[in-house]
């Protein structure tokens, strides 16, 4: 009986985890990807969990969001937060555990190309990034699914409008078992659906408070970032209102120390609360 | 140190050809749409004026008194003939490949040692195509590019060029030479450039903004600056596996089980050349009816038997059966190159990682077109130019495989300098309203998507500006020839590039940082 049938013999008996190998692993899989924004990587308790499923909604008007008739019939110019997102995937490839490719899915989450090349003209991230150009939440959800599933792909960054409760297991179960984070960008008024996300996010434009007009060459792009849930994370245990902030020399999004703002602060409306306790 | 490739490049024309002096001539005459034209001729038809694309009526004018010999022009034989020559060819090289419609390439590094030095191997080929009554020019150079140029377009019918001639060979010969779409001959040609030699002397950025990275690719391969390799002929056997039925079949099931049996003896045959498929077809005999095929192309060489049969199973259940199948045959029509695969022992892999994964991503790529269609998934691409919507095109993944090769650590198209630019950027720039302080100044409000707001700041003016050749010949769709972008930032925190455009002297949003 050659060494593999003996194998599969003793896999049958006991189990697949039965044999294993005493050769010493490569490399040990990362729990967390550091988002680089070291508060925010703090209060997550090293920053966002590896095989799970993120959701992040934006991009919001900068004043407290309500869902007048006039946004109603715009939904399908929403933006998603897209700066942060190419963020947290340049991140991830510069773990030296993560899988080759990622994964963009829909057309509404391409970015442009000239945000995924790094410092000095790097095409890593471009080289490293393929664009699956699909529409309908099913289509969408099944694409998702293969990624995830597929050891080639390290990461997933989906259009996730429209995504139900089920839809959302469906992704978190698959990223946890095969330990990949998968990224969803979702509308702002999407926030009130059920989810099985581990964290959510809610990004919205920071309005810079100064002059009414200034014609400047150092201004730049702002967000607030709000986590309105990270399970397993004690509420109000810390901070979870951010400002991030383009830098337009790298090219990356780091936290803005000018405008950073505490608990309690950023959620001073009614809707924010609610925002909150969904 | 860059491989040399000693090349003889053989143009010949297959027809029997009687000299320039003859009382009779041939003529390949190609019907189209009712009418025919000239489509070859034979060298005592070109010395009285007849070229390809004259009408037969004009060439029989221009050879009144001559015997002609109309034959029809047969692409398709004239290849398979050439295939014929080329294997003939293997007796000087075991390296030869077909060029058609009308040339043989031929490797002959290394052959010195049976035939002796150059000319006399030179020779030595000519003389035997003399034998087959073939009319040849021949050249020995060290690129196949400057071997090609030099067989049909150098004054000497015979022609050995060494290694350090090789752009003093190709400098006089005219452009067409490189290989390189007839339309750019034409638009050389009409900036002034006839010659080979006088792109050496020009800017490369701008050759290949102007004319196409393809261009300067035929330039450095043809000075050998770039590598350029033979395709060789390969005698091979076909991978197919058939199964004929006793009658006709019309259960499906059946036909399912047959293929997928068939399916793994095809693997078996890939595993014995170490090989994978990358494109399978299956072919279904059906009574009374046309053969119904079912095929599936594959991103990378495979031969995984679930992946194969994921993608084959639903275009089989999907194909009609009409009144039954008689026989089921698979057939590898394009292979590729696999390594072995290394054993595992417990599910660990060692030193087999890459190729486990491109064999993981060739699939998932597979999949991914077979369901949503081969434009549905693409990577982005870098093109050398400034206009902003065109800086970085999507690309059919499926068409990936023709990108020009990279020269070291770069394509080329050079490298890429980041510069500041949205996160987001509009397929087509949105119109919006603005109100400036000063005329042709910067916005200081804007209504965009039905919403008015203030510009709190914002910077600029930066001035894009498409090439004059572009604008002229309207081969972009940018609506203009220049326009003046800005980033401003409005009331609710919005940071917009927008711009101003100089034709129609509107503004438009055109992405923004989100």
């Amino acid at each position: 009986m050659s060494l593999a049938e003996q194998i599969r013999a003793i896999e049958e008996r006991f189990g697949e985890a039965a044999v294993r190998s005493a050769a010493p692993r490569e490399h040990e899989e990362l729990s967390h990807l550091l988002t680089g924004w070291a508060e925010i990587d703090a209060a997550l308790g090293g920053g966002l969990m590896m095989a799970a499923l993120h959701e992040w909604f934006g991009v919001a008007p900068s004043k407290n969001f309500v869902a007048c008739r006039e946004d109603e019939t715009r939904r399908h110019a929403w933006i998603p937060p897209l700066g942060p997102l190419v963020h947290l995937v340049r991140r991830a490839m510069s773990c030296e555990t993560f899988s080759d490719h990622a994964v963009w899915i829909g057309r509404r989450c391409f970015p442009y190309g000239g945000v995924l090349l790094g410092a000095g003209g790097d095409r890593r991230l471009l080289e490293r990034s393929i664009f699956v150009a699909v529409n309908g939440p099913a289509d969408r959800l099944w694409v998702t699914d293969l990624a995830l599933h597929s050891p080639a792909v390290g990461l997933v960054i989906a259009d996730g409008s429209g995504f139900d409760m089920a839809a959302t297991r469906r992704i978190q179960l698959v990223a946890k078992a095969h330990h990949k984070p998968a990224l969803l960008a979702r509308p702002p008024w999407e926030t009130h659906e059920l989810s099985a996300a581990q964290t959510r996010w809610l990004v919205r434009f920071e309005a810079v408070s100064g002059p009414v007009y200034e014609e400047s060459n150092s201004f730049n792009p702002r967000w607030s970032v709000e986590l309105l849930r990270c399970k397993g994370m004690q509420p109000d245990s810390c901070p979870c209102a951010w400002a991030l902030e383009w830098d337009r020399g790298e090219g990356a999004v780091r936290l803005s120390t000018a405008v950073a703002r505490q608990t309690g602060d950023a959620g001073d409306s009614t809707n924010d609360r609610r925002l909150k306790q969904a | 140190m860059r491989e040399i490739q000693r090349t003889i490049a053989d143009s010949n024309r297959p027809e029997v050809c009687p000299s320039a002096g003859s009382a009779f001539a041939v003529v390949l005459v190609a019907a189209e749409r009712g009418s025919q034209w000239v489509a070859g001729a034979c060298e005592g038809a070109a010395a009285k004026g007849v070229c390809l694309g004259m009408s037969l009526a004009h060439a029989k004018a221009l050879l009144k008194g001559t015997q002609i010999w109309e034959r029809p022009f047969t692409p398709a034989e004239d290849a398979r003939r050439l295939h014929h020559l080329a294997r003939w060819a293997q007796r000087f090289s075991p390296v030869v490949a077909a060029d058609e419609p009308d040339g043989l390439l031929l490797d002959m590094a290394g052959c010195e040692r049976l035939f002796g030095e150059d000319r006399r191997m030179v020779a030595m080929v000519d003389a035997s195509l003399k034998k087959l009554h073939l009319p040849v020019r021949l050249a020995l150079a060290p690129t196949v590019g400057c071997a090609w140029a030099v067989a049909r377009f150098a004054a000497d019918r015979i022609k050995i060029v060494s290694c350090d001639h090789i752009r003093e060979e190709l400098a006089p010969l005219p452009v067409a030479g490189l290989r390189i779409d007839p339309l750019f001959v034409e638009a050389l040609n009409e900036v002034g450039i006839e010659r080979i030699g006088a792109l050496f002397d020009l800017p490369r950025q701008g050759l290949a903004c102007r004319f196409g990275a393809d261009l300067l690719r035929r330039l450095d391969q043809a000075t050998g600056e770039v590598n350029e390799t033979i395709t060789p002929l390969r005698a091979s056997t076909p991978i197919e596996a058939t199964r004929i039925f006793d009658g006709a079949v019309t259960n499906l099931e059946a036909i399912l089980i047959t293929a997928r049996e068939l399916l793994f003896t095809l693997i078996l045959q890939l595993e014995e050349r170490t090989c994978g498929a990358r494109t399978l077809d299956v072919v279904l005999q059906r009574i009374s009816a046309e053969p119904a095929r079912v095929s599936i192309a594959l991103t990378y060489p495979n031969r995984d038997a679930q992946h194969l049969w994921t993608l084959l199973r639903p275009k089989i259940e999907r194909t009609h059966l009409g009144y039954g199948v008689e026989s089921v045959s698979l057939h590898a029509s394009r292979i590729g190159k696999l390594s072995p695969r290394q054993l595992c022992f417990a599910h660990v892999e060692h030193g087999s990682g890459n190729q486990g994964d491109e064999a993981a991503w060739g699939e998932l790529l597979d999949r991914l077109m077979d369901r949503l269609g081969l434009r549905a998934v693409c990577a982005m691409t870098v093109a050398e130019t400034h206009v902003p919507e065109e800086a970085f095109p999507l690309q059919a993944w499926s068409t990936m495989q023709e990108r020009v090769p990279r020269r070291g650590n770069h394509d080329a198209t050079g490298n890429v300098t980041r510069i500041d630019r949205p996160s987001q950027l509009f397929e087509v720039p949105e119109p919006v309203q603005v109100i400036s302080l000063v005329p042709d100044g910067p916005p200081s409000w804007i209504r965009w998507r039905g919403r008015e707001c203030t510009v709190r700041c914002g910077c600029g003016p930066e001035r894009l500006a498409l090439p004059w050749w572009e604008a002229r010949r309207g081969a972009s769709p940018s609506p203009s020839i220049a326009r003046d972008y800005y980033q401003v930032e409005d009331d609710q925190g919005r940071c917009l590039w927008v711009f101003r455009d100089h034709a129609t002297h509107g503004w438009f949003v055109h992405g923004l940082w989100a």
